[in-house]
C-alpha cells in the first residue's frame, strides 16, 4: 500500500458518549480525528487547522450544523473541504438543498453505521490519499 | 376502476384508468360518494390515470362546484404531465390546487 | 278631484232625497191646512145659511103676522132659491103646510110633527142618512114673535159637499191630514238613514281606524251590499284582511325559521368571532362585520369599498406573496397564513376564501373567513419541539448502541479496556433510552387522563435510597457534591412506587443535569405529623421569577440559554407534579437565578 498521511477528519458531535465512539472507529480505520463539541468549536478549528473531510451533527449548542457547514463555507479555510452531513431524520433537513447549497457531499442518518460514515469518507477524499490502516479484517 | 378510501379526515381516490365518456359515470358515482355528509374533504390520486377527456373535465368542475357549495374542496395529487396539459390547456387547473403527492394534499387540509 | 266629485255626489243625493221630502212634507201640510180650512169654512158655511135661513124665518114671520099668503109663498120661493134648497115649507102651528116650494103641498098636513115651535131659539136638525152615508138635511126653525108662535120653517139641504170627492175626505180625516206629513217626513228620514247608512258604518270603521294605529285590519267588517260604495268597501276589507294575515304568516314563519333575514341576520354576523366578509368582482369588500376589522387592526368603515389586497397588508404584512396568488385565483377555495411579525406570538391569522356562485354558476364574489390562530399554532409549535425533542432523545442513545455494538462486533483488535468501555457505554446509553421511554409513556398516558396509581404500602426510606443509588453515578460524572439527609425513621406509605421513584428520578435528574461539573446537590428529607416532604437544592443556573409560575407546565422549556443547551423533553416537572398531586401530595419550586434551585415534593403520611 502507498504510505500517506493519514488524513485529518474533524467530527463536531456534541454527544461525548458518540464522539468518543466514532473517534475510536476513525481511528481504528486509520483516520486522524478531532472533535469539536460545539458548532462555535468546530469553527475554531477550521480556522486553525486544516482537515481532509469535516462530519457534522446538527443537533449542537451555540451553532448547530448547517449555520456550521454556511460558516465553513464561506471561510477561508477548509472552505472547500468535503462534509458529511449526519443527523436524525425529518428534521427539516433538505438533503438537496445541503447538497446544492453547501457542497455536502453525504447525509446520514442516525443511527447510522460508522463503517458507512467510514465509507463515505473515503469516497470523498481525493484520489491519491489513501489511509492506512494498519490490520487485515477491515472492510 | 376507481376507489375511495379515507385517510383522516380526508376522502382518497385512486384509479388506473383514463376519465372519459366511459368511465366518467362510475367517477362520477365514485365523487358521489363522497358528498353525501359533511364538508367534502377529496384529494384525487391521478398518479395511474393516463387521461382526461372533456366528459372527465366537465365531471371534476362539476364535482369541485358541489364540494365548494357544500363547504370543501376538491384537490389533486400527482398528476401526470400530459393530465396536468390537459387541465391546463382548458383552463380547468385554476379550479383546483395541485400537489406533487398525496401527503402534501392531505396535510393541506389541515390548514 | 275625483274622491270630491263622489262625495259632492253623496252629498247631492242626500240632499236631494231631504228635499224630496221636505217639499212632500210641506205639500202635505198646505194640502192638510187646506183641508182643514176647508173643514173650517165648510163649518163657518154652515154658520153663515143657519143666519139667513133665521133672518127668512123672521121675516116670514113678519108675514105671517099680516097675513099675506103670497108673500109668504114668495118668501118660501126666494129662500129656497137663495140657499139651494131641496125644499122649503111653513107650517102653521096646527100642523097644515101654508107655503111650499112644491105648491101641491099647500094645504095639507105634514107628516112630521114639530116641538120647536114651543121653544124659542131652538133649531132643530135632522139628517137623513142614506145607504152611502150622505143624506139631506132638514132644519126646523121657528116661526115666533114675541106676541105669537105662527109655525115652523121646515128647509131641506142637500148632502153637504166641498169642491172634491178627496177634499170630503180629507175633512172628514182632518186629524189624519196632520199626520200623513208627518209620517212622510219620517220615511223621508228613514230612507235618508238608510241610503246615509253604508256610509256610516264604513265612516266609523274608517274613524276607529284613524284613531286606533294599532287596529288589525283584520277586524274591518264588510257592510250590507247595497249599492257600488258597499261592494267597493266590502272588496277592500276582504283584501285587507287578507293583506294582514299573509302579513302575519310570513312574520311568524320567519321567526319559527329563525329570523332569517334583515336585522336578525346582521346580529347574527355581527355577533361572530370569526371575521366575515365578502368581496365583489373587482375585490373590493362589499360586506364585513365586526370581528373581520378587529382582526385587521382597522375601524370598520375604512374596511369598505376597499380592495382587500390592500387592507390585509396593511394590518398582518407577513405572507403577502402568497396571498397575492391566493387572490388571484379566485374560482377555488384557498387558505393562506397572515403574520404580523416574525413572533408568532405577535399574531397569527388564517385567512380562508371561497368562491361565492351565483344562480348562473359565474363566480362574482369570494367569501372571506379569518380566524386568529395565534394560540393554536403555539401550542402546534411546542408540540412540534417535543417531537423533535424526542426524536432527538431517542435516537441519541441508540446511534452510540450501534456505533459501539458494531466496534465491537467488526474490529478484532480492540483491548480490553476499550471493549469494556463499549460495554458499559451501551449499558449506560440503553438504560436512558429506557427511562426516556418510560416517561414519554407516563407523559402519553398523562395527556390522555389515563394515568392510574398502584397503591402499595412501601418503604419509603427504601424508596429514596433507591432513588439516590440509580442518580449517584450520574453525580459523580460530573463531580458533582451530592449530599442526602434523611430523618431516622421514615413510615410505611401507600404510594405507587414506580411512579413515586419516576417522579423523584425527574428531579434529581434535572439537579444533575442542569449543575454544571463541580456543583453542589443536596436532598433533604423532612417528617412531620401530616406528611412527608424531600428536598433537593442545586447550584444550577436557577430560574427567573417571570419563568417560575410556568415550569410545571407540559412542554415547558427555559428560554435560558443554559438551560436550552442541555437536552430536555419539559415533561419531566409536569409529569412529577402529577404524580405527587394524584397522591394527595405536590411539587412546588423555589429559586434564584444564578444561584440554584429547590425543589420540594410532599406526600401525605396518613392515607387520605
Amino acid at each position: 500500500m502507498t504510505e500517506s498521511r493519514r488524513s485529518k477528519v474533524l467530527i463536531a458531535e456534541d454527544n461525548p458518549v458518540m464522539a468518543d465512539v466514532l473517534r475510536r472507529a476513525l481511528q481504528h480505520a486509520g483516520f486522524d480525528v478531532q472533535i469539536a463539541n460545539t458548532g462555535l468549536k468546530a469553527v475554531e478549528a477550521c480556522i486553525t487547522y486544516d482537515f481532509d473531510a469535516v462530519v457534522t451533527d446538527y443537533h449542537m449548542p451555540e451553532m448547530n450544523g448547517i449555520e456550521f457547514v454556511e460558516a465553513l463555507r464561506n471561510g477561508d479555510r477548509n472552505s472547500t473541504t468535503p462534509v458529511i452531513f449526519v443527523s436524525g431524520k425529518g428534521l427539516e433537513l433538505d438533503s438537496e438543498m445541503l447538497r446544492r447549497e453547501f457542497g455536502v457531499r453525504a447525509v446520514m442518518f442516525k443511527p447510522f453505521s460508522p463503517q458507512e460514515l467510514i465509507r463515505s469518507l473515503r469516497n470523498c477524499l481525493p484520489h491519491g490519499t489513501v489511509s492506512v490502516h494498519t490490520s487485515p479484517g477491515i472492510t | 376502476m376507481f376507489e375511495r378510501s379515507r385517510q383522516g379526515a380526508v376522502d382518497l381516490i385512486h384509479g388506473s384508468d383514463p376519465i372519459t365518456r366511459e368511465t366518467a359515470e362510475e367517477f362520477n358515482a365514485v365523487l358521489e360518494s363522497c358528498l353525501t355528509s359533511g364538508q367534502p374533504r377529496i384529494v384525487l390520486n391521478m398518479e395511474r390515470i393516463p387521461l382526461l377527456d372533456s366528459h372527465g373535465l366537465e365531471t371534476l368542475c362539476d364535482c369541485q362546484q358541489s364540494c365548494i357549495s357544500r363547504g370543501g374542496c376538491m384537490k389533486l395529487a400527482s398528476v401526470p404531465s400530459l393530465c396536468l396539459d390537459i387541465l391546463e390547456a382548458t383552463g380547468v387547473s385554476a379550479m383546483f390546487e395541485v400537489f406533487d403527492n398525496v401527503l402534501m394534499a392531505t396535510g393541506s387540509f389541515a390548514r | 278631484m275625483n274622491s270630491r266629485a263622489s262625495s259632492l255626489k253623496l252629498t247631492r243625493r242626500l240632499l236631494s232625497t231631504y228635499l224630496l221630502f221636505g217639499l212632500l212634507s210641506i205639500v202635505a201640510v198646505a194640502v192638510g191646512m187646506a183641508a182643514l180650512i176647508d173643514a173650517a169654512s165648510g163649518n163657518s158655511a154652515q154658520q153663515s145659511l143657519l143666519a139667513r135661513l133665521k133672518s127668512a124665518a123672521s121675516e116670514i114671520t113678519t108675514q105671517l103676522e099680516s097675513g099675506d099668503e103670497d108673500g109668504i109663498q114668495n118668501a118660501v120661493t126666494a129662500t129656497a132659491e137663495a140657499n139651494d134648497l131641496l125644499f122649503c115649507a111653513v107650517i102653521d102651528g096646527d100642523g097644515v103646510i101654508r107655503a111650499h116650494t112644491t105648491k101641491g103641498f099647500i094645504g095639507y098636513n105634514s107628516p112630521v110633527s114639530f116641538s120647536v115651535a114651543q121653544f124659542p131659539g131652538m133649531i132643530e136638525r135632522i139628517s137623513y142618512l142614506h145607504e152611502d152615508g150622505t143624506g139631506p138635511r132638514e132644519y126646523w126653525i121657528p116661526l115666533r114673535n114675541e106676541r105669537h108662535s105662527f109655525g115652523t120653517l121646515q128647509v131641506s139641504l142637500p148632502a153637504q159637499r166641498l169642491s172634491s170627492g178627496l177634499t170630503n175626505l180629507l175633512r172628514q180625516n182632518a186629524g189624519l191630514a196632520l199626520a200623513f206629513p208627518l209620517l212622510l217626513l219620517l220615511a223621508g228620514g228613514n230612507r235618508l238613514r238608510r241610503v246615509v247608512s253604508t256610509s256610516t258604518v264604513i265612516g266609523q270603521q274608517l274613524a276607529r281606524l284613524a284613531e286606533d294605529d294599532s287596529f288589525s285590519l283584520e277586524r274591518l267588517r264588510p257592510v250590507e251590499e247595497k249599492g257600488r260604495e258597499s261592494v267597493g268597501w266590502n272588496r277592500l276589507v276582504s283584501r285587507a284582511s287578507q293583506f294582514e294575515s299573509f302579513t302575519s304568516l310570513e312574520s311568524r314563519l320567519s321567526e319559527v325559521l329563525g329570523g332569517f333575514r334583515g336585522e336578525r341576520f346582521e346580529q347574527i354576523l355581527q355577533a361572530l368571532t370569526d371575521g366575515v366578509a365578502v368581496t365583489d368582482e373587482s375585490g373590493q369588500v362589499t360586506f364585513a362585520n365586526e370581528a373581520f376589522a378587529r382582526l385587521l387592526e382597522r375601524p370598520l368603515p375604512e374596511i369598505m369599498g376597499e380592495p382587500v389586497e390592500t387592507i390585509i397588508p396593511q394590518g398582518m404584512p407577513g405572507n403577502v406573496a402568497v396571498l397575492k396568488e391566493q387572490t388571484a385565483e379566485p374560482s377555488r377555495p384557498g387558505v393562506v397564513e397572515l403574520w404580523k411579525s416574525d413572533d408568532v406570538a405577535d399574531g397569527l391569522l388564517r385567512l380562508g376564501h371561497s368562491p361565492l356562485l351565483s344562480n348562473d354558476g359565474q363566480v362574482r364574489s369570494q367569501l372571506w373567513s379569518l380566524r386568529d390562530i395565534t394560540q393554536q399554532k403555539l401550542i402546534e409549535h411546542t408540540r412540534d419541539q417535543f417531537v423533535d425533542t424526542a426524536t432527538h432523545e431517542l435516537r441519541t442513545p441508540l446511534s452510540t448502541i450501534k456505533a459501539c455494538a458494531e466496534a465491537l462486533e467488526l474490529y478484532d483488535d480492540i483491548d480490553v479496556e476499550t471493549q469494556k468501555h463499549y460495554l458499559n457505554t451501551i449499558n449506560n446509553e440503553s438504560t436512558r433510552l429506557g427511562r426516556f421511554v418510560d416517561e414519554f409513556l407516563n407523559i402519553s398516558r398523562m395527556e390522555a387522563g389515563s394515568l392510574t396509581l398502584n397503591r402499595h404500602s412501601t418503604q419509603f426510606e427504601r424508596l429514596l435510597n433507591e432513588v439516590v443509588n440509580k442518580s449517584r453515578p450520574a453525580m459523580e460524572l460530573k463531580q458533582i457534591e451530592f449530599s442526602i439527609v434523611v430523618p431516622p425513621k421514615l413510615p410505611e406509605l401507600n404510594i405507587d412506587k414506580d411512579k413515586i421513584a419516576a417522579a423523584m428520578m425527574n428531579i434529581l435528574g434535572n439537579a444533575e443535569k442542569y449543575t454544571p461539573i463541580g456543583g453542589e446537590v443536596k436532598l433533604l428529607a423532612e417528617l412531620n405529623d401530616r406528611e412527608v416532604r424531600v428536598h433537593v437544592e442545586d447550584t444550577g443556573p436557577g430560574i427567573s421569577q417571570e419563568e417560575l409560575p410556568r415550569i410545571f407546565n407540559k412542554f415547558f422549556r427555559s428560554e435560558d440559554q443554559r438551560i436550552r443547551e442541555i437536552t430536555g423533553t419539559g415533561l419531566g416537572l409536569s409529569f412529577a407534579q402529577e404524580v405527587l398531586r394524584l397522591h394527595g401530595g405536590n411539587l412546588t419550586a423555589t429559586s434564584e437565578l444564578n444561584h440554584g434551585s429547590r425543589f420540594t415534593m410532599t406526600l401525605p403520611a396518613r392515607e387520605e
